[in-house]
């Protein structure tokens, strides 16, 4: 998935780039013993109406239920089981397993005991990696020896170019970070620090950008960080 | 369950207990999707055709080229070229070699997959002194048996030390001339590249977008 994401600079410039994301470099293939190869696949076994928690409710009655699954079959659907499920998006289903395509967003708060304390419902949670408004360049330029023993990186993208201009910006910004050998961190917010979140409904994370340039080539990555390296039982 | 790894640094031994860091502290707050009702409701699968399939509706496994089921202890892994790997053993059984220090860039060659949070057993003094310098050694780390050598990263900051299991990633130098595009802004759509690991401050950031 390449998406767009609009990035801000040191002299209060922006541009909508893409970010690449950077694969794994181990490659894995497999084979099985005769040396044929061999592919992973997912296939679907059962859909929101044949699901069990779908048979559970529309037959409440034990009994019911084991005379209709022996007469009719109702666990298989011959059009869908063993079918590829190929590339997915993702959704909901509710307490009877139906598919629930509006959801209500509430957010459950704890106490130190994991017992439940309150309930509030929250808006939707947008992707705001290209915002309406232009991003804020946040100005905390941190060492890479330091931001390196304060988050752990899960996620990193390439930013990369559409055009030449933005090739140029992208060299500028990269060459920038580098003479300094520093990340700046990136986010939303009027002040550019606030978290990043990639889809929607998907989990924010502290963004840093890292800039190498070498002759005509540049090198900046987005590193995302889902939490920080604390140890909570250390002793003050 | 804890993981014991024993290290080598300068001839001298150090003995680090190993505790997988989103085990620490439960999180405070959590985001749930609600149905009608009120309950809770679960992520599924959509295909591209509309058809919902529930948690537990999918099949996973190998398939040969006519689609025959391969059994998981038939399957081979192997590299790019097509040669089989081997199997490497479990490193916390034996004393592994610390290597480094190691440059930033090194780790920033990787993405971190799971942190561990250190508790020094027994834990060399020049070592110590070195970690607390900021300073950063690389280790191999399978806490299983394992066909594949992601590297580990032991680190210190003002809270602890962390033992960081990395996996290496692609990074490119990018020329003018690579021109790459969009594929369009479907925010829906989730990235399939990460698997992603939680830790500390993940509430705080929930916290914050909310």
């Amino acid at each position: 998935m390449r998406r767009p994401m609009r990035v801000p600079d040191h002299r209060g410039r922006e541009a909508t780039c893409v970010l690449l994301p950077v694969g794994m470099a181990e490659v894995r293939r497999w084979q099985d013993l005769a040396g044929q190869p061999v592919r992973y696949a997912r296939r679907v076994r059962a859909t929101a109406d044949t699901h069990p928690e779908a048979l559970y409710a529309r037959y409440p009655d034990p009994d019911a239920l084991a005379r209709v699954l022996i007469t009719g079959d109702p666990e298989w659907d011959t059009r869908a089981v063993g079918r590829p499920t190929g590339p997915c998006a993702r959704g909901y289903v509710d307490g009877d397993g139906q598919p629930c395509y509006a959801p209500r967003w509430t957010e459950i708060r704890y106490d130190a005991q994991g017992q439940e304390l309150a309930r509030r419902p929250v808006g939707l949670r947008y992707a705001n990696l290209a915002p309406t408004a232009p991003p804020v360049w946040s100005g905390v330029l941190i060492p890479r020896q330091e931001v390196i023993r304060r988050v752990a990186f899960s996620r990193a993208y390439q930013v990369v170019h559409q055009d030449a201009l933005q090739f140029d910006f992208l060299y500028d910004l990269a060459q920038y970070l580098q003479q300094r050998n520093a990340m700046v961190q990136v986010g939303s917010g009027r002040q550019g620090r606030g978290p990043l979140i990639c889809e929607r409904h998907g989990r924010p994370y502290r963004g840093f950008l890292d800039g190498q340039v070498q002759a005509e080539a540049m090198r900046l990555v987005l590193y995302l960080a889902a939490g920080e390296l604390v140890n909570r039982e250390a002793p003050p | 369950m804890p993981f014991v790894l024993e290290v080598d640094y300068h001839d001298a031994r150090s003995v680090l207990l190993l505790t997988p860091g989103d085990r620490v502290s439960p999180r405070r707050s959590r985001r749930v999707a609600l149905d009608a009702q009120g309950r809770p409701c679960r992520t599924a699968w959509q295909t591209w055709d509309g058809m919902a399939v529930p948690p537990g509706g999918v099949a996973q496994g190998y398939e040969g080229p006519a689609g025959t089921t391969v059994p998981r202890a038939e399957v081979v892994a192997t590299d790019a070229a097509g040669h089989p790997l081997r199997l490497l053993p479990a490193t916390t059984s034996r004393p592994q070699r610390l290597e480094g220090p190691v440059p930033v860039d090194e780790l920033l060659a990787h993405v971190i997959t799971k942190v561990y949070i250190v508790t020094a057993h027994q834990l060399d003094s020049a070592l110590r002194q070195s970690l607390l310098q900021g300073d950063c050694y690389r280790v191999a780390f399978r806490p299983r048996a394992s066909t594949s050598a992601p590297p580990a990263f032991l680190l210190a900051n003002a809270s602890g030390l962390f033992l960081l299991q990395a996996a290496p990633c692609r990074l490119e130098w990018v020329t003018q001339a690579q021109v790459v595009l969009a594929d369009g802004n479907d925010d829906d759509a989730d990235d399939p590249a990460w698997e992603d690991w939680l830790m500390e401050g993940t509430a705080m950031l929930e916290e914050e977008s909310s």
